[in-house]
């Protein structure tokens, strides 16, 4: 196991998972000196709501609840939100819902542990001085694991601070829903992403590896499409949940740079993106650093998979593994087999490339090119 | 991967590891808005010259307002309230614990005064007392066994009342837990050898015990790997800094899987045999790690099999059929003792009636077996173990393990 000669990681997001998790929430706010939550709540049904609040029934906790920040709320609604938190007397924020009001709350946090123009002056890039109010996330949707992650965005806005990150993470299976066709499979994909490229990366370290494994884990293992989705969901969430972890304590890698600059200069997606464009990566990652893309077989294939396979075979292993497990994943909606059968013209690629390109030992344009031109013919 | 029905998992602390880790302390400490530190730690830990190492280094950067050296081997509640004295006194802002369990339990204990404006420690003593955060503490062990750089608890003795207080509360994990591998380079073979047998306990049985979750798997999975390819190693060569470095980051790793899980009899029987005859801890894990593992093979078997191959290698698990990998798992630990028994001139012991105090004599005697067995009996560990133990199987396996026997499979507990 490699041990680098200078490492760190930080992971401030408790996780209660499971039945009945919920009924924790007045007891964590208690031991985190809060009364009172601003509950911002994104498009529910099903009861979902009827649930969450009945789980504060016997508590005497007292709830204020916001339904329904906009799918990418803006500065007037936080505006708004920042007058009900400061009027109600509230003291923690719980976002019930997905990215976008995991977004909205952190945010809000930023500007209720402070005040309002400090958003505007964290946006700009100047720290976000913590400790923030108590914030609290309980996934509803499949999200894209940035929800217990140190970003956020809100509109033109981007975030970044370890005080972002969720004090807490409820998953309860009660709350937990599919979303629409596709979201869960394109999610799993997320945190696999994220996963992958964290073990693959230069400054890996025993602590990324052991969060990105149990994420490896959690979705390799659910993976079998024989199974009903309801089956999934929690395990998901959980993979999801951790997979913002380890977004926050490594660099973004090849797949995730090249699919958000793909998708902002081609007419795909990023999920679909990232689908089509993580084998690719990984095989060249993999040429870069054949020890760890032979160690991340073990949490990819299993340990008698792992063992069955030579050890000179192990990391050509990861790209087909990393294949199937997507499609696996992605059920009846499979992704493209290459980017020009998702339709991109080959003119495309060089300017994501240039996009994607970063610095300091990160990708090279030129790298970046070679992954993306072997994602559009789809070669193995 | 097991998702349980319900599971906690929780490891705030920061954690900045390395060979220079010690360095990153003070712009972590302004971070922390803190600009004056008091550091705890013991005599050992200064006779050592550790305490040296990090004034030199930490002083560079930041302010050092009291150095408080003389914790005892049991954390006191009389010494708690002198250093909190002392942070007041020299208007420290943040405490810096270099040293094992009894210093993290007396600054984190220091800290709950220092920080809620009390002098009162037992108001905060049980669980869920602590309602916010408390002042900067940092944590930097000086053995690679413990974990308590990542554990919420605090246990601290009223030697007067003859009373011992323990305090749980996520408010009492460190901010930032410091591995330095400069921190545990000169420690003795036996007690490297003692210490991380201590962490290769807390991730075997947080592995195969009953409150596991994906998370405290990972970390535990990560620690076993880390000891089986180190301890060795690092015994017969303390002077090996990367093993050195593996080892903390592996007492770490199991610390986060244990506090977050859960230990089982094999920590019952080891408190109360420290209890009963004053045994170090990790001397205790080492001998009845085999026989926790032995008792509940029939129920944790295939759980159990998963550890072979961070442990032993692909080897070795290849070519173990997998009905035999756990038996295998119980012969490999039992080697590792042999050998570390060797590496050490025979000082790490590998059965009860093998260890020795400082003059040579024996610490546990068959005598005192029935009063070790009944401590055990009212250990909290004992409800997370897989299978059922009453006196009497207590008392079978203590014996065992005083004689070195492996366990007679017919006298088994099969509930």
């Amino acid at each position: 196991m490699n041990v680098p000669d200078l490492f760190s990681f930080q992971s401030p997001v408790k996780i209660d998972s499971g039945w009945r998790a919920l009924e924790n929430i007045p007891l964590e706010l208690a031991g985190s000196g809060a009364r009172k939550p601003l509950v911002l709540c994104g498009p529910q049904r099903d009861g979902t709501m009827e649930t969450f609040t009945a789980a504060f029934a016997d508590s005497g906790t007292a709830v204020v609840l916001y339904e329904g920040p906009p799918a990418d709320p803006d500065p007037a609604v936080l505006r708004e939100l920042w007058n009900l938190y400061r009027d109600r007397g509230c003291d923690a924020i719980i976002a019930l819902g997905g990215r976008a009001t995991a977004d909205a709350a952190k945010v809000l946090n930023i500007a209720v542990s402070g005040r309002p123009e400090d958003v505007e002056r964290a946006a700009g890039g100047k720290s976000v001085a913590g400790p923030l109010r108590p914030f609290f996330y309980c996934p509803t949707t499949p999200g894209d694991g940035r929800e217990t992650s140190c970003f956020a965005r809100l509109g033109k806005w981007n975030f970044s601070s370890p005080s972002l990150m969720p004090n807490l993470a409820v998953i309860d299976p009660r709350l937990l829903r599919e979303g629409p066709s596709g979201a869960l499979g394109a999610a799993l994909v997320s945190a696999l992403a994220t996963a992958v490229e964290a073990c693959l990366a230069p400054a890996r370290n025993p602590l990324s590896d052991v969060y990105a494994g149990v994420v490896i884990r959690l979705v390799a293992e659910n993976a079998c499409a024989a199974k009903k989705r309801t089956l999934v969901l929690a395990p998901a969430a959980n993979a999801l949940c951790l997979s913002g972890v380890v977004l926050s304590n490594t660099a973004r890698g090849p797949a995730s740079r090249l699919a958000v600059a793909l998708s902002a200069k081609a007419p795909i997606r990023e999920a679909a993106a990232m689908a089509v464009l993580l084998p690719h990566a990984a095989a060249f990652l993999a040429g870069k650093h054949p020890a760890a893309a032979a160690e991340l077989l073990l949490p990819l294939a299993g340990a008698d998979a792992f063992t069955g396979t030579p050890p000179g075979e192990r990391p050509a292993e990861v790209a087909p593994r990393l294949r199937s497990l997507i499609l696996a994943l992605a059920g009846a909606d499979a992704p493209p087999a290459s980017l020009d059968a998702a339709g991109l013209s080959k003119e495309t690629l060089p300017e994501a490339a240039r996009l994607a390109a970063c610095g300091d030992g990160g990708l090279s344009e030129a790298d970046g090119l070679a992954i993306l031109s072997l994602a559009w013919k789809g070669t193995p | 991967m097991e998702l349980p029905g319900y599971y906690e998992f929780f490891c705030r602390p920061r954690i900045v590891a390395g060979h220079e880790a010690l360095d990153q302390i003070p712009g972590a400490l302004r971070e922390l808005r803190a600009g004056t530190a008091m550091v705890v730690t013991d005599k050992g830990v200064t006779a050592a010259g550790l305490t040296g190492i990090v004034k030199k280094v930490v002083g560079g950067g930041i302010g050092i307002g009291a150095v408080a050296d003389d914790v005892p081997p049991d954390s006191d509640l009389a010494v708690v309230h002198r250093l909190a004295g002392l942070y007041r006194r020299k208007g420290c802002d943040a405490i810096l614990a270099v040293g094992g369990g009894s210093v993290m339990d007396t600054a984190k204990a220091v800290n709950i005064l220092v920080s809620e404006g009390a002098d009162d420690l037992m108001r905060f003593s049980g669980a869920g007392a602590l309602r916010r955060p408390l002042r900067p503490l940092v944590a930097v062990p000086t053995t690679a066994g413990t974990g308590s750089e990542v554990t919420l608890v605090a246990v601290v003795k009223d030697h007067r009342r003859h009373l011992k207080m323990a305090f749980v509360s996520p408010h009492l994990l460190p901010d930032l837990a410091v591995l330095d591998s400069r921190m545990t380079l000169s420690l003795p073979p036996a007690v490297t050898a003692a210490t991380g047998m201590d962490a290769l306990t807390h991730a075997v049985e947080a592995y195969y015990c009953l409150a596991k979750n994906p998370l405290s798997d990972g970390a535990a999975l990560a620690a076993v790997r880390l000891v089986g390819e180190h301890l060795l190693r690092v015994t017969r060569d303390p002077a090996d800094r990367d093993s050195r470095l593996a080892m903390a980051t592996a007492a770490l790793l199991a610390g986060m899987a244990f506090s977050n899980s859960m230990v089982g009899m094999v920590h019952a029987m080891g408190h109360a045999t420290g209890a009963v005859c004053g045994v170090a801890h990790g001397v205790c894990m080492a001998i009845y790690l085999p026989y926790g593992l032995e008792y509940n093979l029939h129920k944790r078997g295939g759980t159990m099999a998963e550890l072979l191959l961070p442990l032993a290698g692909e080897d070795v698990y290849r070519a173990t059929p997998p009905e035999e990998r756990a038996r295998r798992l119980i012969a490999c630990i039992r080697k590792l003792n042999a050998d570390l028994h060797e590496a050490t001139g025979g000082r790490h012991a590998r059965f009860l009636s093998e260890v020795r105090d400082r003059e040579g004599r024996p610490m546990v005697t068959r005598e005192q077996i029935p009063e070790i067995a009944r401590a055990a009996m009212g250990d909290g560990s004992i409800f997370y173990n897989p299978e059922e133990l009453d006196f009497d199987d207590l008392r079978m396996v203590i014996f065992a393990a005083w004689t070195g026997e492996p366990l007679d499979g017919g006298r088994i507990r099969r509930g």
